[in-house]
Parts: structure tokens; sequence; C-alpha cells
């Protein structure tokens, strides 16, 4: 009996203290640099596509992204992020849900050959007034028919790791109908339930191994983010913020105001989430969509106009400055002869060039296809470049010339024989570039990671550079 | 004993305590019965795509709602319940109809405004609208309120231009 007691609130706090820390389920500080494109995958995100509104782009728009796009950028999946119909058909009040406008959404996505392994569509405050259960979305759909849930949670798996996402219901639960007013809280009632955040809680303890769980709701966290019509959560946000910093999340995505906007939210994280906010498709006058890139994990994300080709998208090195803001998750690259850059070009036409060059006014460096995917990459030399912040530009030659810009900066500090990232190089990166020295092959597609100087091959010059930084143990 | 038995059900059934029971909750009763067959219709039968289960339930809560009103004509819920009815089946103008007795009977209730608004536009009638909205910005004071509602007048003037229709029932004007 005795022991009944002593142990049981060891097990208590044992539940309480440490289970929380053993399930962290991402790690938005994970980013790496990676010297090939083997660890990149991409996706679409839409929103506000709001079927239903008269004479508008809408219906053109979801057609032309689960068509045109969809098979040009091939992305892993499409989130559509909330307002997937209107509510008004045609109206100027949303008083809706109109089974005509789901029935138009459905047969747009179905003619396409979406389903449910693809798309993974949300409801918005749009979706949801005057229908307190979500009967039209469940009903109609992609997820909602599939799942029977207004919340989806669904994880890529690959040799390099696997990645959590999770799209959740912030439109509000009461079915009240589109208000003006401000005591009857304007607009919506946005919020997460207790229901709906033990769904999400319960979803990231399952996934404890994802390399990034990035979630994607409809609302940002609080109203008047773009315009004062804005709604944002009115319940649910404080619990999300605790799940969002406990489980390591490194993306909240959302759509709602039809402006695009990347940015970071600090306010009482302990790190800071990436906070995106995409535009309408349905309704905005540009930025009808957004791809977003995995790239050694690290996040990258281009807006993008409806019909508008190539679209440009480096993925490696990460921006240091999204939205115009520090990027906390981006890495620094060392002073090497060959620090890869590397983009997606995605264009219906074939794409008859794309180059970088660094800090503006440099020479432009062709580089390659890889593979006959919309990967792109070159190398920059950079070991005579100064340490600290650098501009880089990838152009890409297509249906239209397109430039992308990111920032970088140069640590010299950084060893780039440290293949194992593990703070040093010792005899374990020895025994990785050893097993590659005397390749000469590596233009056909072999991963050659010690060919430092991208001659193509792994020869004395590689491991002079190798030796330069053999057992340092101070690499940042 | 039969014929007694039926007597004496016949005598509760029609027996002055039991009317004044029935007459007191009918009005609520009809109303929450109309409210349940409306659900039916409207988020089960209609997304379930089952149309002709879905006018069966419409009709009974129309039927429900009119008894519901017949009972105590001075409730606003029923009307606004009736309203709603009509315009989810797409009768616009009647849908108008019985929001202006609503509003009539209580016309401090704002959100009556926008519904009898989006009855007149969706019936084609722009101007009667436009008008509704105007009434309810008067009463407004709220500054983002005001707002929206400027907004949503200038779009239905808007179309009341666009089409030329300016009158009600949406006739072009000669």
């Amino acid at each position: 009996m005795k022991k009944r007691f002593f142990f049981q609130p060891l097990l208590i706090s044992l539940i309480i203290f440490i289970l929380p820390l053993l399930s962290i389920a991402g790690n938005p500080l994970g980013a790496y640099y990676h010297w090939s494109s083997d660890r990149l995958f991409w996706f679409m995100i839409i929103s506000d596509s709001h079927i239903g509104t008269e004479g508008g782009q809408e219906t053109d728009y979801l057609t032309w992204a689960v068509n045109e796009a969809r098979e040009v950028i091939a992305p892993l999946f499409i989130v559509n992020a909330g307002d997937l119909t209107d509510s008004t058909n045609g109206g100027v009040i949303p008083n809706g849900p109109y089974q005509e406008e789901w029935d138009l959404y459905r047969r747009i996505l179905d003619a396409a050959g979406i389903d449910a392994t693809f798309y993974f569509d949300i409801p918005g405050n749009h979706d949801a007034y005057n229908d307190a259960d979500f009967a039209y979305h469940l009903a109609n759909s992609i997820q909602g028919s599939a799942s029977g849930s207004t919340q989806s949670s669904w994880v890529r798996n690959f040799p390099f790791g696997s990645y959590h996402f999770l799209g959740v219901c912030t439109a509000g639960n009461d079915g009240a109908p589109f208000s003006i007013w401000p005591g009857d809280n304007f607009g919506d009632h946005a919020g997460l339930d207790q229901g709906e955040l033990a769904f999400i809680e319960s979803q990231l303890i399952n996934h404890p191994d994802a390399e990034l769980t990035l979630i994607f709701g409809h609302h940002p966290f609080y109203a008047g983010y773009s315009t004062w019509t804005d709604t944002g959560l009115t319940y649910g946000l404080e619990s999300l913020l605790y799940l969002i910093d406990d489980y390591g999340v490194s993306q909240y995505g959302f759509g709602h105001t039809h402006d695009y906007r990347e940015n970071f939210y600090y306010d009482t994280l302990f790190q800071g989430v990436f906070y995106l906010n995409v535009a309408s498709l349905g309704k905005s006058g540009q930025d009808h969509y957004a791809i977003m890139a995995v790239d050694g994990n690290g996040l990258s994300v281009v807006p993008a106009d409806k019909g508008t080709w190539p679209v440009v998208l480096i993925t490696a090195p990460v921006d240091q400055s999204m939205g115009n803001q520090s990027n906390p998750f981006a890495y620094e690259v060392p002073r090497s002869p060959g620090n890869p850059i590397r983009a997606l070009v995605f264009d219906k036409k074939t794409v008859v060039g794309v180059e970088f060059r660094i800090d503006e006014g440099g020479d432009w460096h062709e580089m390659e296809q890889v593979n006959d995917t919309p990967v792109w990459q070159g190398f920059w030399n950079a070991s005579a470049s100064i340490p600290g912040p650098h501009v880089i530009e990838v152009r890409a030659y297509g249906s239209s010339v397109v430039t992308d810009r990111i920032e970088t900066s140069i640590n010299p500090e950084l060893c780039i024989g440290d293949f194992n990232r593990d703070g040093d190089v010792d005899d374990s990166d020895l025994a990785v570039f050893a097993a590659d020295f005397g390749w000469t092959d590596c233009d056909t597609g072999e991963d050659c990671e010690g060919d430092f100087d991208k001659d193509r091959d792994l020869d004395g010059s590689d491991l002079a550079l190798f030796a330069a930084d053999f057992v340092r143990t101070d690499c940042e | 004993m039969k014929k007694i038995i039926v007597l004496i059900w016949f005598f509760f059934l029609f027996s002055p305590g039991m009317n004044v029971y029935s007459q007191a909750e009918t009005a609520e009763e009809f109303e929450r019965r109309g409210v349940d067959h409306f659900k039916r219709a409207f988020y089960e039968a209609i997304p379930q795509k089952d149309r002709a289960r879905a006018d069966t339930e419409y009709a009974l809560a129309e039927k429900a709602f009119q008894k519901a009103i017949q009972r105590k004509p001075d409730r606003v819920e029923p009307y606004l319940h009736l309203g709603r009815t009509y315009f989810v089946q797409k009768e616009f103008l009647k849908a108008a109809n019985v929001y202006e007795k609503a509003l009539r009977l209580a016309p401090e209730r704002k959100e009556v405004y926008l519904q009898l608004a989006s009855a007149l536009e969706m019936a084609g009638d722009y101007k009667g609208a436009e008008k509704t909205l105007k009434e309810l910005r008067e009463q407004e004071k709220d500054g983002y309120s005001l707002g929206t509602l400027d907004e949503l007048i200038n779009r239905l003037g808007k179309r009341t231009r666009a089409t030329g229709m300016d009158n009600k029932g949406g006739e072009k004007q000669p």
C-alpha cells in the first residue's frame, strides 16, 4: 500500500512532465544545408476558393488549379485552407449553405480525378454559416465526405524522414449566421473547441517521429490581421499555441484575409512559428496560390498568379529573410568552393535555361536540371566570399523570364566535412568521405557528398578541403 | 365496456383542461416541430441529395410554423423560421413578405433587416434590398458595422444600376 502512495505521484509526474518532452513531434530548427536534391519535396496551397460567387473567377481558377497547375507542378498534395464555397449563391450576403455551390465544387474536383489521398480541404467561415454540424462540408467536401470529420491529419514518409500535416477546423461550431456586428463577434465565431484541440493533440502525440509538423487552418490567430474586417480565433487560441510550442510545429498556414503574407509569429511561443497567410484563389487579384517546398527540413514558399509561368522557388539555401523578417529556422552556409544552389522551376512550356548570381551585381552562372525533374542546381564557389550576408538570385527562362531572390549568410566557422551534422569532423565523417574517394562519375546521379569543389569527382582537391576541417570539434 | 373506454378517452381529449394545456403549449410545440422538419430537410435530405424527402419535410415545416403563427401571431421566431424555410426553397418573395412582418413586430431585431435584404436581393429587387440596408444603416451606430453596411449597399447599388432594375420585383424601368 505504501509503495502505491509513493509510485502514484511519481507516475503522474512522469505523465505530466516527462511524456510531453518525449513526444515532441517536429523540430523547426532542424533545417540543414544538403548537398543534393534527394531530400526535397513540394506541395500546393490554395485557399478561399469561394465557389458560388457571382460573376467571379472562382470556378475557372479552381478548375485551373486542379488541372493545369497540378499537371505542371506535380505537387505531393494540395491543401485548400477553407471558404471552399461562398455561401451567397451569387448574392451579396452569405446566407447559405447552398447545395448548388457544393455540387459545383465537387463537379470541378471529381472531373479532375481529385481524391482524399491528395486533396485536403478544410472548412472556413463561409462553409459554416448556418450549419453548426458542418452537414454540408461533411457531405460534400473531399475530406469531409471521406472521413466524416472536419479535421484531417496526414503523413508523408520518405527515406530521409516523416512529415506530418494537420488541417484544423477553425470555423465556428455554433452555426451562427453571417454577422456585421462587433458585439456579436463580427463576421463569424471562429475558434477551436475542446474536441478539436483534443484531435490536434492526439495527432501530434501519434507522430513523435515527424521531422517537421505543419498545421493549416482557415483563420489568423487574431482579428484584424490584414484589414479590420478579418476575424480571428475567438476561443482555443491559447491551447493551440501551447500545442504549437510543445510539439515543435514549424508552420501555421491560413487563408481568410484574401491577402498573401509571410511572417513569423512569436507572442508567447518559445521559438516562434512560420505564419503563412495565403491569398484567395477565388477572389484575390494576385498571389492566387502558393507552392511550398521542404529541402533538408528547411521551408521555402512562393506565391504565384494563376496562369503565369514559370514559377521559380529557391529551396537551398533556405531564405534567411521571409516576409522581410529574419527567419529563425534558417541555417548559414559554409565558405565552400561548391555551395549548392537549388531551385524548383515550374512551367507548362520547356524551360530553356536557369541561372544564378550572387549579390545582384555578379555574373550569372548556369544551373543544370536534375534528372528531368523541376529541380535545377548550380554551385557557388564561396571560398573567396566574405563572411556575412549575401543575396542569391535564380532566373529562369521559359514562358517568360522570372527571378526568385533569397538572402543567405556565410559562416566560415561551419565545417564542410561534417557529413552527419554532429558538430565535428571525425572518423565517422572520414568513413563517408573515404567510401566515395576516387569516384569520377559524380555527374551520373551519384550522390558524392565529398565533392566539395563540384568538379564531379572525389580527388585530391576535395581531400585537401576535408583535411582542413578534420578533427575540428567546433563545427556550428 | 368498450364504449365506456372510448367515451372516457374522448372526454379527456376534449376536456377544457386538456384544451387549455394544448393552447398554452401549441405555438412553441409547433415551432419546435417545424424546426425539426426544417433540420431534416436542410441538413439531412438536401446534402444527401434526397430532394423528395426534403420537399416533404419543408412542407411539414411550413405548416408547423404557420400553425405556430396562428396560435401566437405576436411571436417573432416562427416568422423567422418560416422566412428561412421559404428562402432555402428559393421562394424569395414569400420569404421577404414574412421577414417584413417579422420586422413590423420587432423593428429592433437588426439581423432581420439583413435577412429581408437577402430575400429581396435574391428575388431580384436590388433596390428594395438596398433600401432595407439603408434603413438598417440609420439605426446603426457602430463604425465597423457601418463600414460593412456601406460596402453591401454599394454593391447592391451597382447591381441596381447594372441591371437597370430599380423597382420592386426586378422589372426593368421603362
